[in-house]
């Protein structure tokens, strides 16, 4: 493997072991969009919901999710507004989080899908 | 391989370690780490290194406030010190580069672009900076 | 977060920092706090407002677009219950309305987002001798601030 292919392993390793922690970040920002719809977003869950925000903003980008990191800091800076978002910018946040959702998830698949690939037949074959 | 040491400093488990492989195996550094403010001093003073990457946003000591600390002490004064953040509007960058810093770099970083990067602020950077 | 005051440090001015943004508070302590006894800093105005009646004070700059009602709520109040703190707004919003609205919440210097250390240590030290001027008993002519990315 070329000295690139095993730095790719090695951030890879890392995003395993820590996707669970990513999960919960963006777990964080969807009951902050589901409580701003049900207008009980209160200050603390906003709090950690723009912690959450900021910590993926700066870590997705790592992984090769330079989209999840934007969608987060989007995220983060509606949150962030003065008077926090309004209810019409709901249907924006949702959107957010929905890509934001569906970016991790394509990760993960993708990193499934490597897992589960079975190794390419054997190419050479005996001759009679 | 580089002699060259560098101290990693974020409280973020994911970040440090793909800093560490980034800087490590990509850079050729070696790379020592700590995960607060507190710690980067300890190590800044026992390990000597000769840059230190150091994130902006971390609990307790923040990385602004490490930063006075490892310049009011003449042992760790000298070793050019990089802030990393995931916040970067120029008005901020400005404001830290003025404080003495070496380097601004921002979050999310790119793992195999990130040791050019370093080298490319520590080359730049005038005597003393940090 | 509230600082217990070094006695070290008492022949600093006390200064308390206002704004949302955990960068900028860390940034502008880091820069001002060589000149200056940082003893508070706060993330929104209900925060700004306690902690300049606690600590009361020489001076705190206070984010004009903090949330909570923002950083002009504040400057009202803070006026009202800490007199004795100038106020200095920090914004990133130049235009004549907004200078008009903090001078009005009594405000004595407005500082733009991103001015350079030098400049903005010199608004303040000259916003604590204009308030301590213009807060005496029998007050004279009105004094003007104005250096370069401040206004009156």
């Amino acid at each position: 493997m070329s000295p690139d292919g095993s730095v790719h392993e090695a951030i890879d390793a890392i995003w395993h072991a820590n996707r669970g922690e990513m999960a919960r970040r963006i777990a964080t920002l969807e009951e902050a969009v589901c409580a701003l719809r049900s207008d009980e977003l209160d200050d603390e869950l906003r709090a950690r919901a723009i912690c959450d925000a900021h910590k993926l903003a700066g870590a997705l980008g790592m992984f090769d999710l330079a989209t999840g990191s934007e969608l987060s800091r989007e995220l983060e800076h509606s949150l962030e507004a003065a008077g926090g978002p309004l209810a019409g910018e709901l249907a924006r946040l949702a959107e957010l989080v929905l890509a934001l959702r569906a970016e991790f998830e394509n990760r993960m698949s993708a990193r499934q899908v490597a897992d589960l690939t079975p190794s390419p037949p054997p190419t050479s074959k005996v001759m009679p | 391989m580089s002699s060259k040491r560098i101290l990693l400093v974020d409280d973020e488990d994911d970040i440090r370690e793909v800093a560490s492989i980034s800087m490590g195996a990509v850079g050729g550094w070696q790379v020592c780490a700590a995960s607060s403010g507190p710690e980067a001093i300890d190590k800044a003073l026992t390990e000597q290194p000769d840059a230190i990457l150091l994130d902006v946003m971390m609990p307790g000591m923040d990385g602004l406030a490490t930063f006075q600390r490892l310049q009011g002490d003449p042992r760790t004064r000298e070793i050019p010190v990089i802030l990393l953040t995931a916040k970067a509007h120029p008005a901020d960058r400005r404001g830290f580069e003025e404080l003495g810093v070496a380097g601004v770099l921002s979050k999310p970083f790119d793992p195999m672009a990130l040791p050019g990067q370093v080298a490319e602020l520590l080359r730049d950077a005038p005597v003393g900076a940090g | 977060m509230t600082h217990r005051r070094d006695p070290s440090r008492s022949h600093l001015p006390s200064l308390l920092i206002a704004d949302d943004d955990p960068v900028i508070c860390s940034l502008l302590t880091a820069q001002l706090s060589r000149s200056f006894d940082v003893v508070a800093s706060a993330g929104d105005a209900e925060q700004a407002i306690a902690l300049a009646v606690e600590h009361r004070p020489d001076i705190a700059i206070v984010d004009m677009q903090m949330p909570a009602g923002g950083g002009l709520r504040a400057a009202r109040e803070m006026h009202a219950l800490a007199p004795a703190t100038a106020i200095v707004a920090l914004s990133a919003d130049e235009s004549d309305g907004m200078v008009r609205d903090v001078i009005q919440a009594g405000a004595i210097a407005y500082v733009r987002k991103g001015v350079a250390a030098h400049e903005l240590m010199t608004t303040l030290r000259r916003s604590i001798e204009a308030h301590v001027l213009l807060s005496s008993p029998a007050p004279g002519d009105p004094v003007t601030i104005a250096t370069a990315g401040t206004q009156l």
